[in-house]
């Protein structure tokens, strides 16, 4: 007991005290469940059916791959995200850029533009699902102004996705948009002055010397902006539960049916499984293409 | 850099279209929400009409005010059971010699990249074995899987900033580690606490995943409740309104506080905001 005692007391005082809570706690709430997870992936649980688990090494992954409702989840979900992220990326810089000089009432007016990212996710899902109805939704409202026909946005198999990528760009873009800011505010304005001495012009000083320098901070607001979209569930879940059909099925609404609906667990974490795989395949190509063009 | 007066008046003129475009549904939910029922539904939509707080009645003599102190209870105890875990490993990887220190944030930055569909299954399944499906403390738990690397990353480059004089000022002084943190670093970076303690309880309140899968009549929070006023037969879209707003107002005008330092707190101290 004497040793345990001063041991914890020599800990104590040690730098490696401040870390242990933050590290544990990690360990215990993101490793270890993924590795429970990945365990759950090669065993056959339906909890409807029965409390067994049944190991049945890789074929969760097997069917799932052979499955046209996951291939056409995963289609949906890539298109879903990096067209929003491309969206968001473009408006993102056109507003830091914007943003990026002194002027009065710029703080106001950033103020108004980060509104989107802060307002509770569910809030905005239910805000646009009543925004796009046919009836009584403003979208349509004004549309109808401009002479076009009322129509259902979330209702139509071709127009449900585009729906709900506009939502998604409406709430992350000024998530890009600071991240961009923050990186053009932070540039040494030296380069630009020889540029403007040099006589290049402004498509060029963009070309050649903004968007070069800002490498670092559009990998980060891409990336980021590439994981927010790829895991979104609150938005889409109010807006279209999926549908219609499955038409809005992304991964993470068809994780959620397989697990909370048809109670298919094992399946469930195999498809989890295999987000984090394509997360980590996309952050990693993104970083090296970024370290490449240097 | 000097503007052109015709260039100013173009650039003034896209942002303030951009901004009508980010505040207008929240425009709209808040005039919605002091709408009487009759005008709600109206089309074409009535932009001037005499507030009532009809809505607000309703929505605070139903289960709603309940929901609200789930929300409080759920996000004030994830606040300080995670500032209690992040800050000090804050400030061990910030200021005191640990081997590995930038594997160890990365690592941390890293784990808020994985999706939440590869953790709900694990914990599901972990909840219901201990019987702790739909308790406070079952999601307050589940929380730190974001709250803590979102403190940790953010309280970092907060102590980062604190200057190397007062550090050593405080050693001369001989004063423990422990007591150097609570005594120096602690009022040093109280700014940046109070901002972060904002940003998580922002995070918290806004949950929405965990919150569906894991919580029940006894501990639903107010995004659960939300999409219940989408009923079949109507929908109550004036008490959905004062419902949405009740959520959104309070996080958002503290969040619009410490606006600084979102950035930050989202992707570390990579960039700064």
């Amino acid at each position: 007991m004497f040793f345990i005692s001063k041991w914890i007391k020599k800990f104590a005082s040690s730098d490696y005290s401040f870390i242990l809570a933050g590290l544990i706690a990690l360990l215990a709430l993101v490793v270890y469940p993924t590795i429970y997870a990945l365990q759950l992936s090669l065993k056959k649980w339906n909890l409807t059916e029965s409390t067994k688990q049944e190991f049945v090494g890789l074929s969760n992954y097997i069917n799932i791959l052979l499955d046209e409702r996951f291939i056409n989840a995963l289609t949906r979900t890539l298109i879903f995200v990096l067209v929003g992220a491309a969206l968001s990326l473009v408006l993102g810089f056109i507003l830091a850029f914007l943003l990026n000089r002194d002027f009065p009432g710029k703080g106001i007016i950033r103020a108004c533009l980060i509104v989107p990212m802060i307002v509770t996710p569910v809030v905005v899902g239910l805000v646009w699902r009543f925004m796009y109805n046919a009836e009584l939704g403003m979208i349509n409202y004004f549309l109808e102004l401009l002479g076009f026909e009322p129509f259902a946005f979330l209702g139509n198999m071709n127009t449900v996705l585009p729906a709900i990528i506009i939502t998604d760009v409406w709430q992350y873009t000024p998530f890009v948009m600071l991240i961009l800011l923050a990186g053009l505010e932070s540039l040494s304005p030296v380069p630009f002055e020889a540029a403007k001495i040099d006589g290049a012009n402004r498509w060029q000083t963009f070309r050649y010397l903004t968007l070069p320098l800002m490498k670092g901070p559009i990998l980060v607001a891409v990336l980021f902006r590439i994981m927010l979209s790829f895991s979104a569930f609150d938005t889409i879940f109010v807006m279209t539960g999926g549908g219609p059909g499955r038409a809005s099925e992304t991964l993470m609404m068809y994780v959620y049916r397989l697990g909370f609906e048809h109670w298919h667990m094992g399946k469930a974490s195999a498809v989890g499984i295999i987000m984090l795989f394509i997360l980590i395949i996309i952050s990693k190509s993104l970083i090296n293409f970024a370290n490449s063009n240097q | 850099m000097r503007e052109s007066r015709l260039k100013l008046t173009i650039i003034y003129i896209v942002l303030i279209i951009a901004g009508v475009i980010a505040l207008f549904p929240l425009y709209w939910v808040i005039t919605t929400s002091l709408k009487q029922r009759v005008d709600v539904f109206k089309m074409p939509p009535v932009w001037f009409f005499k507030p009532t707080f009809e809505n607000y009645r309703l929505v605070l003599t139903s289960r709603f005010p309940g929901y609200f102190l789930n929300s409080l209870i759920i996000s004030v105890g994830t606040l300080i059971l995670s500032l209690l875990i992040g800050v000090p490993t804050a400030y061990g990887l910030a200021k005191l010699k640990i081997k590995k220190k930038k594997d160890i944030l990365f690592f941390i930055l890293s784990t808020r990249m994985a999706p939440p569909a590869v953790f709900i299954i694990p914990f599901y399944f972990l909840w219901s074995r201990l019987h702790l499906i739909d308790t406070y403390i079952a999601l307050v738990i589940m929380y730190q899987l974001f709250t803590v690397s979102f403190i940790v990353w953010m309280m970092t480059s907060f102590f980062e900033e604190i200057p190397r004089e007062i550090d050593e000022a405080a050693w001369i002084d001989g004063c423990s580690k422990w007591e150097c943190f609570f005594k120096v670093a602690l009022p040093s970076a109280y700014g940046g606490l109070v901002a972060t303690m904002i940003l998580t309880v922002l995070l918290t309140w806004n949950e929405f995943f965990y919150a569906l899968i894991l919580t029940a009549f006894k501990t639903k929070t107010m995004p659960v409740a939300l999409p219940g006023y989408i009923g079949f037969v109507r929908m109550r879209w004036g008490e959905l309104s004062a419902a949405a707003t009740i959520v959104v107002i309070p996080v958002l005008i503290f969040a619009l506080i410490v606006q600084k330092n979102l950035v930050r707190g989202l992707v570390g101290s990579s960039v700064k905001g």
